[in-house]
């Protein structure tokens, strides 16, 4: 588990550095392209990854519920 | 059936929010007036303006016949209407002259005016304050510059379902429906968690604590949400991703209220000692977040989020009410939503306590 | 032992003033803070704008009130709260505590603008109308801090929660606080009793949230 937690974070940071880099030229471009439209995609976006996060958090807690459950 | 009955109201909140994610992402946006050039004119002489639209689909009506190409064009200073010629040069441009006209004044000024735009399509548009004019004195002239009422605009209704046009939003007016409900989620969540409080002071039920604590956490999921996506929106419009608006402000002491909530919660070590302390600083927190957020707007003379200031409300630019049919549902939706991850969480909590209690 | 609740609040009232003059080294402390807190703004900035004023003297108050008002509740002993809760009515000890912090902290905020005036050179505004936008909100923060510490002092670490606690709860008073105050730099006065209006009721609120939560705190 914390390994995987490493994997994530590292390649998220990874990812916000490029974003970074690439925001003055590559991503304004493509974020202002067609009217902004894909702004409106990257908002619906960090909307449902934000709540599934959360979700996979809430299942965390649940497996662990499960196991204690079983242990018993 | 009788299983349905317990759950009508999730399936009615993801049908409302998936109702408002179709319609928010493929109605069109409406027809605009981006730029208008020159932008100062001198309306005692015959002028020409170059108007540039957004989603205008001139082309439509590029059969310049001898009765015109049914673009009409006016010009709006005050309470005058002056109407114009219009040419179309491409799908978002037209061209629209105007004859020079004499206003009674007695000192010259310079004023903004609105343009008026109308076709069968799309209906009325309208670009105001990108056109300044500027008029000589002259005390014979009348007031009275309208031509024939027959050339009013007439058309106010749009044939298709669209979005209102705004200034430097784009299409991104879209976001509305999907930003500005977190904030009323949140909202509604703090105040559920808030009544928890309250009744677990009143009754000493651990049970209403863990509900308390549920819905302060799916608040703070919500507000996080909503300023995620403020922030991102904000960047692409103006130009930044934190304003010092007074909105974006209420949202994060919201945030920050709750944070410190938990973060009072993981500190004491006694299990009824957390529920009553955090319920009275939960008690404490959510009537000066409802303080702040009546008063910070109040205070600011300008603010970039409408219904604030100077800027302008809801009913100023939804003038067809379209834009509501899908907001609405949406704020509903999210908010059933929102209670269901409240009820989840606080669910979940609650057998890891009882599981705790048992062991 | 049944003596009214304003004649308790009032023996424990002189009680506390009798405390802190026998430890004086902890106003001593504050007040030193204050005046460095000052100097070192006064080191930093020449020749400063009134409106950048008007933000620093508000930074530096909050800064210097939390320090003072957090010791209340947190510092006391268990035993001696203990032994308060078997004596008295526990209102009492918090409506004594609230009139001394806020007493404190108006003399805090008093002093530190006079301190403010010599070093960073004497402002040209309204003194009155700007005091007293100070003090009301040095009221508000003396009922709230002190709340909060009684809060605080529940939990593990005390001192490290409070200004976690108590930041976000104060916000909206120092952005009234902070919009009043450069209203009144700009000389203008037409929105003052709106504000002093808004900073009082903040204060009533606070005060009525916390006399009527205080039971759910006080008993063990």
């Amino acid at each position: 588990m914390e390994f995987i937690k490493k994997i994530v974070l590292t390649v998220s940071l990874f990812l916000t550095t490029l974003m970074c880099n690439a925001e003055a030229t590559e991503s304004r471009d493509l974020f202002f392209r067609s009217g902004k439209y894909n702004v409106v995609v990257a908002v619906l976006v960090i909307l449902f990854i934000i709540l599934f996060v959360y979700l996979f958090r809430l299942d965390r807690k649940v497996s662990n519920l499960e196991k204690d459950h079983r242990e018993k | 059936m009788n299983k349905f009955k317990s759950y009508w109201w999730k399936v009615l909140g993801v049908l409302l929010v998936l109702y408002s994610v179709y319609r928010g992402t493929s109605a069109k946006v409406g027809p605009g007036i981006v730029q208008v050039t020159p932008d100062l004119v001198h309306a005692n002489s015959d002028f020409e303006i170059t108007v540039e639209g957004y989603n205008t689909h001139f082309d439509h009506f590029l059969v310049n016949s001898a009765k015109g190409n049914g673009v009409g064009a006016w010009l709006k200073l005050d309470t005058i209407l002056v109407l114009g010629r219009t040419t179309i040069l491409d799908d978002n441009h037209v061209k629209i002259a105007f004859d020079g006209f004499d206003l009674k004044t007695d000192t010259t000024f310079t004023r903004s005016a609105t343009i008026v735009l109308e076709d069968d399509h799309h209906g009325l548009f309208l670009g105001s304050q990108m056109l300044r004019v500027t008029v000589d004195p002259d005390s014979l002239a009348s007031q009275d510059v309208l031509t024939s009422t027959k050339n009013l605009p007439y058309k106010l209704d749009q044939t298709y379902f669209s979005f209102p046009y705004r200034y430097i939003l784009y299409e991104t007016i879209r976001n509305l429906n999907f930003h500005v409900p977190m904030w009323f989620v949140m909202m509604t969540l703090l105040f559920i968690s808030f009544v928890f409080s309250i009744r677990h002071l009143n009754t000493k039920k651990a049970l209403y604590d863990i509900w308390a604590n549920g819905f302060a956490k799916a608040g703070l999921l919500f507000g996080l949400m909503g300023i995620a996506t403020g922030m991102f929106w904000a960047n692409y419009t103006w130009g930044t991703p934190w304003t010092n608006d007074a909105k974006l402000n209420g949202a994060a002491v919201g945030v920050l209220m709750y944070i410190a909530y938990q973060i009072l919660r993981s500190s004491i070590d006694d299990e009824d000692m957390v529920a009553r302390v955090s319920a009275v600083y939960n008690i404490f927190a959510y009537p000066i977040f409802i303080v702040l957020i009546i008063v910070l707007p109040r205070l600011a003379d300008f603010s970039l989020h409408p219904g604030a200031g100077d800027s302008v409300g809801f009913s100023n630019y939804d003038l067809n009410n379209h834009l509501r049919t899908v907001f609405y549902p949406a704020v509903l939706g999210w908010i059933v939503i929102g209670v269901w991850v409240g009820q989840l969480t606080t669910r979940i909590d609650r057998l890891e306590k009882e599981e705790e209690w048992n062991s | 032992m049944q003596i009214g609740l304003i004649r308790q609040s009032k023996i424990l009232f002189l009680k506390e003033i009798k405390t802190e003059w026998r430890n004086r080294y902890a106003i001593n402390g504050i007040l030193v803070q204050l005046v460095s807190a000052v100097f070192i703004a006064s080191l930093i900035f020449k020749g400063i704008k009134p409106m950048t004023w008007n933000g620093l003297f508000w930074v530096i108050l909050l800064f210097s009130s939390v320090n003072a008002i957090a010791r209340s509740f947190i510092q006391e002993r268990e035993g001696r709260l203990l032994y308060y809760h078997s004596i008295v009515n526990p209102l009492a000890v918090l409506i004594s505590k609230m009139v001394f912090n806020t007493l404190l902290s108006v003399v805090i905020a008093l002093l530190g603008l006079t301190i403010f005036s010599i070093l960073l050179g004497s402002p040209t505004w309204d003194m009155l109308r700007y005091g007293t936008l100070i003090v009301l909100f040095s009221i508000g923060l003396g009922f709230l801090f002190t709340t909060v510490s009684a809060i605080a002092s529940k939990t593990k670490s005390g001192g490290i929660l409070m200004p976690l606690l108590s930041f976000p709860l104060i916000i909206p008073m120092i952005v009234v606080g902070v919009a009043g105050g450069v209203m009144i730099v700009l000389g203008d006065f037409t929105t003052f009793w709106q504000n002093a209006g808004i900073m009082l009721l903040i204060d009533a609120m606070i005060a009525i949230l916390a006399i009527v939560m205080f039971r759910f705190l006080w008993q063990n």
